[in-house]
């Protein structure tokens, strides 16, 4: 629906205590007398889905929503971003370059901060930061550096308007470089799953030998952690060589 | 009872046992229907409650169901992303078919909390809502037989099952004479009310996520199957499907299902 009157903001459609870095859910208006989640804005007019009040207190009630009631800081293209708190000191610098874009923020009692974000007028931000992200896991991940390069990765992959396959293959490399095999078989699946088949083959080509040039630091030097870096790196062993 | 409810439970006997004609187009494409259960609902588990616990719990109904004899129930619409809330769906396959339960053709909690209304707008409640669902209710096995026939009469297009939006109306006004005030879709969905807990392991074909930050939340909580999240699906643009289009992300992603 579109329409036009007072401009109320009821909540938004993010659960409290989330672990996700980075997340933007819909937000709840209140007009023409009812609730309605936001699909986009035109303008400076917003266009979505009216819901009865029983399905905005049920979502409520079920933990999938969560309540700001707020007055829209005036005419713009207003959007949630929720910032965790493991995103660390860079809110700091993500809140200077959204300057007066940022309407209003709310800090969650679960330590996330919400802001409110004219997307039509600092939208771009976020694009941005996922690249420089991108950048930023990719150094890491050549550097076996898995704390690094798992915070950079869950940025780079959340915050981008529009996937790429590198935002999914640092992912992916994160996953495999902190030992989570499982978490990245899931990944990489549900890639597949919703990208389709000839994207997920181009992650495949981008993670795959950044992986195998980030084997993870082994120490003290022994027989067993010389045969396993010989082994990822493909180093023949002597009877190798001489056969 | 009221005189046409006998010719109603004759229909939904008769379509339940096969009786009705039906297109083959409309046997294949009900036959590869998925059962679909969205998040959302008032009192019933949260979604990240159903993946770490693997399986999606019958809970406690309300007043108005538990007088119709509903103590307990988990409930799916079969093909249709129909209860109108809820950001992530578990789409589940036949084994659902094989618990204790029932469908109907409309929406159980509506119609017993008097949400429904005749084609004239008066309200459908009490002993008369009851009546109404018993007229149209079936054994949860036959399902499938049910929805074969109702499709058949009510969309000259059978994937306009799939189609058709939250708030729409069939080509054919529905047999039960019912529908919701608002013209939602669950007032002629195939609903099943299970009434026992539905474990994921063996059912589960796949779980849409509206955006891809739900999808992190369950990937980073280490109390959730990672197989399970193999089966996962999120929108890859969030211009054309966002939170407020899920309906239409699960209609598009069951019709990609159908076509292949």
């Amino acid at each position: 629906m579109t329409g036009t009157g007072p401009r109320r903001l009821l909540g938004y459609l993010g659960a409290t205590g989330s672990p996700a870095l980075f997340d933007r859910p819909a937000p709840l208006l209140w007009m023409g007398g009812a609730p309605c989640i936001v699909r986009r804005w035109r303008g400076a007019e917003p266009e979505g889905q009216v819901l009865a009040e029983a399905e905005w207190l049920a979502l409520l009630a079920s933990g999938e929503a969560s309540p700001w009631p707020l007055d829209l800081p005036g005419p713009g293209a207003w959007w949630p971003w929720v910032v965790h708190r493991r995103f660390g000191a860079e809110i700091v610098e993500l809140e200077r370059q959204l300057g007066g874009g940022l309407g209003a923020w709310l800090d969650r009692g679960d330590g996330a901060r919400v802001l409110l974000v004219d997307e039509a007028a600092v939208g771009f931000v976020r694009g941005a930061w996922s690249q420089e992200a991108v950048k930023r896991a990719e150094i890491a991940l050549r550097r076996g550096e898995a704390d690094k390069a798992t915070h950079a990765a869950e940025m780079a992959w959340l915050m981008a308007r529009e996937v790429s396959p590198a935002h999914a293959a640092v992912r992916i490399g994160a996953f495999l470089l902190e030992g989570q095999e499982g978490r990245a078989a899931a990944f990489r699946a549900m890639v597949r799953n919703s990208w389709g088949a000839a994207f997920a083959d181009s992650v495949e080509e981008r993670v795959l030998p950044r992986v195998r040039l980030a084997p993870r630091p082994v120490a003290p030097w022994t027989e067993d952690a010389r045969a396993s870096m010989e082994a990822q790196l493909h180093v023949p062993r002597p009877a190798e060589r001489a056969a | 009872m009221t005189t046409a409810l006998p010719v109603l439970r004759t229909w939904i006997d008769a379509a339940c046992e096969g009786r009705q004609s039906v297109a083959a187009p409309v046997a294949s494409m009900v036959a590869g229907l998925p059962w679909v259960h969205r998040s959302g609902k008032r009192g019933a588990p949260a979604w990240l409650e159903i993946l770490r616990n693997g399986r999606i719990g019958a809970h406690p109904t309300t007043e108005a169901e538990r007088a119709a004899g509903v103590e307990r129930a988990a409930y799916f619409f079969l093909g249709s992303g129909a209860y109108p809330s809820g950001l992530v769906a578990f789409l589940v396959g036949e084994p659902l078919e094989a618990l204790p339960g029932c469908c109907t053709p409309i929406d159980t909690g509506g119609l017993l909390a008097g949400r429904m209304v005749q084609a004239h707008g008066q309200t459908v409640q009490g002993p008369e809502a009851v009546e109404r669902w018993q007229a149209v209710r079936a054994a949860i096995q036959h399902a499938r037989a049910l929805t074969r026939a109702w499709v058949a009469a009510h969309l000259h297009d059978p994937m306009d099952y799939v189609r058709r939006s939250l708030v729409s109306e069939p080509d054919v006004p529905a047999i039960h004479g019912l529908r919701s005030p608002e013209g939602l879709r669950l007032a002629w969905t195939v609903e099943a009310q299970v009434e026992a807990d539905v474990p994921l392991a063996g059912s589960l074909a796949v779980i849409l996520f509206a955006r891809r930050g739900l999808f992190d939340s369950a990937l980073l909580d280490p109390a959730i199957d990672g197989a399970v999240l193999a089966l996962a699906v999120v929108p890859a643009d969030e211009d054309e499907y966002g939170d407020a289009d899920f309906d239409r992300f699960i209609a598009a992603h069951i019709e990609r299902r159908l076509a292949a």
